[in-house]
C-alpha cells in the first residue's frame, strides 16, 4: 500500500513538472522586437573564416606526412620548405599572383589588375587569405616530391615563382570569370586540377631535372625502398590532410549554404573510396598492405572528389574515390618503372588523381551525366594544366639549376640535409651517425 | 689470413692458456673445417671431440666463438706465426704475440684502412652475392674521384682492405669513403648502407687511433 501511493506521488510530481517546464520553458513567448535575425552574409564569411583554419591545418598535415616520409637526417629541411612556401608564397601571392588570377582579364589568359591588394573589406580580405592558402597547398606539393636531395635557397625561389606566377596564371584560366577555361565549361570547384594537378606537374619538372635520391634505383634495376622515419607522423598527417579538407572543399560552398551538407559528405566518401580502392589494388597485387599506400589512397580518393565535390551524388563520390585509390598505387608503380623518385607519392595522388577528379566531375555530374560537352571541357582543362604546370616548372628549375644548382652533392645527401643546410639535426638524442655541423 | 682465423684463433685462446692445445686445435680446424661455411656450433663441436673438453669447457668455448664471431675484423687479433706455422718454442715471452702491423702508418691511414675493412667484413656478412656485386663493379669500373694509386690498386685487389694505399692524404681518404659509399649503396639502398657505415665509424670511433683522426671526419 505505501509502496503504491509512493509510485503514485513520483508519476503526479513527474506530470506536473513536465507541464511546469513546457509551459515556462519550451514555449516561449516571441516576442517580434527581440529576435535575432542572423545576416546569411555574415555566417558566409565566419564559415570562410573557418575554412582558412582548416585548410592551414593541411599545412600541418603536409608538414607530418612530408616529414614522416624522410630519413630523419632530412627532417627540418623538408619542414622548413612547408613554412617557406607558405611564408614566402603568401607574399608573392598577394602582391602578384591575386592580380594575375582574380584581377580584370580582358584576354581571358590573365588577369591585369588588383596587384598589391590593400584596403580590402572584410569579404575581400577572407577571400584572399582563402586563395593564399590555396596557392601554398600548390606549392608545398612539390617540396615532398624533391625531398632529400633539392637544395634550400633554389627551392624556396622556385616555390616562390610557383605560388606568384605559375599557380595563379593558370588559375585565372579556369577561376577567373572571364578565363578561357571557364567560359568553354570547365569545372573545378575546389582544385582538383587548379590546386593539385599544377603542384603535382610542376612537381614532376623538378622530378625529371632532379633525378632520384642516391641509391633509390640500382644500376641492375632494383628498386631499394628508403623507408620514412616515421609512419606514425604519416598517419597523423594524413588525418590532418582529411580533416581540412572540410574547408579546402567547403569554401566551394553555395552563397545559401544550400550544398554543404552534399559537399562534406562526397569529401568524406572520397577519403573512404579512396582507402577502399588502394587495399583493394593492393590486395589484387599482393604487394602488401602498405601503410603508406594505403594513406595515400585516402588522399588520392579526397583529390578526386575535390572537383566535382558538389555536384557529385553520394554513390558516384564513393565511385570516385575508391578508383583515386587505384589510381595511387597503379601511378606509383608506373613512376618507379620509369625511375622517377617521387619520395612521397605527390604525382600519383596530387596529379594523376587530380586529373580523374576532375575527368569524373564531368562524366558525373548530377543531373547532366556524361555530357559530351561538359567532358570534352574538363579533359582540355586536364591537358593544359600538364602542358603549363609540367612545361613552365621544367623550364624554371632548369633557369634555376644554371644559376645554382639545384641539386645538393651526394656528400650533403649523405650527411643530411638538417646539418648541412640548416646546422641543426632533428632528433638530436636519437642520432647514430657522426657528422659535424662544420664538416 | 681470413676472418674465420682468427674467430677460431680468439675462441681457442679465450679457453686455454696452453699453446700447445691452441696450436694442435687450430691446425685440426684449418685441415678439417676451414673448407666449409663457418658454424660455431659445428665448429665447437668438432673441436670439442678433438680436445676432449668437459661440459664447462665446451661452454666457455662455445661462448668464446659467438663473441669472435660478432665482432669486425679490425678487432680480432692477427693469429700468431707460431700458430700458422712455427714452433711452439719458437716464441719468446718477452715479444709480443700479436704485433701491429700498421704501426707505422699515418692515423688517416690507419683509420681509413679500417673503415674499408670494416665495410668489405660487413658486405661479407650481408652475403655472397652482395661481396661479388661490388667486387665487379669496383673491378670493371674502379672508382670515380679517386687517386690514380687507388685505382690501380683497386684493379689489383678489387673490393678488399688492400686498395688504401700507404701515402693516401687526409682529403684523399675523404673521397676514397665517399666513393665507397656510393659504390656500396648502389648495391644494397642507402639504408643498409647508412646503417653499416655508421657501426663501421662507431666501431672505430673506440679504436686507439681514433683519438688522432676523427673517424667521422670521413664521411
Amino acid at each position: 500500500m505505501g509502496s503504491l501511493f509512493s509510485k503514485s506521488i513520483f508519476k503526479l510530481f513527474t506530470v506536473v513538472c513536465v507541464l511546469f517546464l513546457s509551459n515556462s520553458v519550451f514555449a516561449r513567448t516571441v516576442d517580434a522586437e527581440n529576435v535575432i535575425n542572423v545576416d546569411s552574409n555574415i555566417l558566409f564569411l565566419i564559415w570562410v573564416a573557418i575554412c582558412i583554419c582548416l585548410v592551414l591545418i593541411m599545412q600541418c598535415g603536409f608538414l607530418l606526412l612530408e616529414g614522416g616520409m624522410v630519413r630523419s637526417k632530412n627532417a627540418i629541411n623538408v619542414i622548413l620548405k612547408n613554412f617557406t612556401d607558405i611564408g614566402l608564397g603568401t607574399i608573392g601571392f598577394w602582391a602578384v599572383g591575386f592580380g594575375l588570377m582574380f584581377g580584370a582579364n580582358s584576354s581571358g589568359w590573365i588577369g591585369a589588375s588588383d596587384f598589391i591588394p590593400s584596403g580590402l573589406n572584410a569579404g575581400d580580405s577572407l577571400d584572399l587569405v582563402y586563395q593564399i592558402m590555396f596557392a601554398a597547398t600548390a606549392a608545398t606539393i612539390v617540396s615532398g616530391a624533391v625531398a632529400e636531395r633539392f637544395s634550400f635557397l633554389p627551392y624556396i625561389f622556385a616555390a616562390f615563382i610557383i605560388t606568384t606566377i605559375i599557380y595563379p596564371i593558370f588559375g585565372s584560366w579556369a577561376w577567373n570569370d572571364a578565363g578561357w577555361l571557364n567560359e568553354l565549361g570547365f569545372h573545378d570547384a575546389a582544385g582538383s586540377t587548379v590546386v593539385h594537378s599544377i603542384g603535382a606537374w610542376c612537381a614532376l619538372g623538378a622530378l625529371l631535372l632532379l633525378g632520384p635520391r642516391s641509391g633509390r634505383f640500382s644500376r641492375k634495376g632494383d628498386v631499394h625502398e628508403i623507408s620514412g622515419h616515421s609512419l606514425p607522423y604519416v598517419a597523423l598527417g594524413g588525418f590532418m590532410l582529411w580533416f581540412g579538407w572540410f574547408g579546402f572543399n567547403g569554401g566551394a560552398v553555395a552563397d545559401d549554404f544550400s550544398n554543404l551538407g552534399t559537399i562534406f559528405l562526397n569529401t568524406h566518401f572520397g577519403a573512404v573510396g579512396g582507402i577502399a580502392g588502394a587495399i583493394a589494388l593492393l590486395a589484387i597485387t599482393r604487394k602488401g598492405f602498405y601503410m603508406t599506400a594505403i594513406v595515400n589512397g585516402a588522399l588520392g580518393g579526397l583529390v578526386s572528389v575535390t572537383a566535382g565535390c558538389d555536384v557529385l551524388t553520394a554513390p558516384y563520390a564513393l565511385l570516385v574515390g575508391v578508383i583515386g585509390g587505384f589510381v595511387v598505387v597503379a601511378s606509383t608503380n608506373l613512376l618507379n618503372n620509369f625511375k622517377i623518385d617521387d619520395v612521397v607519392g605527390a604525382v600519383p595522388v596530387h596529379g594523376f588523381c587530380g586529373a580523374w577528379g576532375t575527368l569524373a566531375a564531368g562524366l558525373f555530374y548530377s543531373g547532366d551525366m556524361f555530357n559530351v560537352e561538359r567532358i570534352i571541357a574538363q579533359l582540355v582543362g586536364i591537358v593544359a594544366c600538364m602542358v603549363w604546370g609540367l612545361g613552365t616548372s621544367y623550364a624554371l628549375f632548369w633557369l634555376v639549376n644554371k644559376v645554382s644548382p639545384i641539386r645538393v652533392s651526394t656528400r650533403i645527401e649523405q650527411r643530411g640535409l638538417d646539418i648541412s643546410e640548416h646546422k641543426e639535426i632533428g632528433y638530436s638524442d636519437f642520432m647514430t651517425t657522426h657528422v659535424k655541423a662544420d664538416s | 689470413m681470413s676472418i674465420e682465423q682468427k674467430i677460431v684463433y680468439a675462441g681457442l685462446s679465450r679457453m686455454t692458456d696452453d699453446r700447445t692445445v691452441v696450436k694442435n686445435a687450430f691446425e685440426y680446424w684449418q685441415n678439417n673445417l676451414s673448407g666449409a661455411p663457418f658454424d660455431v656450433v659445428t665448429v665447437t663441436g668438432k673441436l670439442v671431440k678433438f680436445l676432449g673438453l668437459n661440459g664447462g669447457e665446451k661452454k666457455v668455448l662455445m661462448i668464446a666463438l659467438h663473441a669472435a664471431s660478432n665482432k669486425a675484423e679490425i678487432e680480432l687479433d692477427e693469429v700468431p706465426g707460431f700458430i700458422l706455422g712455427g714452433d711452439v718454442s719458437d716464441v719468446s715471452d718477452d715479444v709480443p704475440e700479436t704485433t701491429n702491423p700498421m704501426i707505422n702508418y699515418t692515423p688517416h691511414y690507419q683509420i681509413t684502412h679500417g673503415f674499408v675493412k670494416g665495410l668489405v667484413d660487413s658486405i661479407r656478412r650481408k652475403g655472397a652475392a652482395a661481396f661479388a656485386e661490388v667486387d665487379e663493379i669496383l673491378r670493371d669500373e674502379g672508382l670515380p674521384d679517386v687517386d690514380v694509386e687507388v685505382s690501380k690498386l683497386i684493379s689489383q685487389n678489387g673490393f678488399s682492405d688492400q686498395i688504401v694505399p700507404g701515402t693516401i692524404s687526409e682529403a684523399e681518404c675523404r673521397d676514397l669513403a665517399h666513393s665507397i659509399y656510393l659504390l656500396i649503396i648502389d648495391v644494397i639502398g642507402p639504408v643498409d648502407a647508412d646503417t653499416m657505415v655508421t657501426d663501421v665509424i662507431s666501431m672505430l670511433m673506440k679504436s686507439e687511433m681514433a683519438g688522432r683522426f676523427d673517424p667521422s671526419s670521413l664521411l
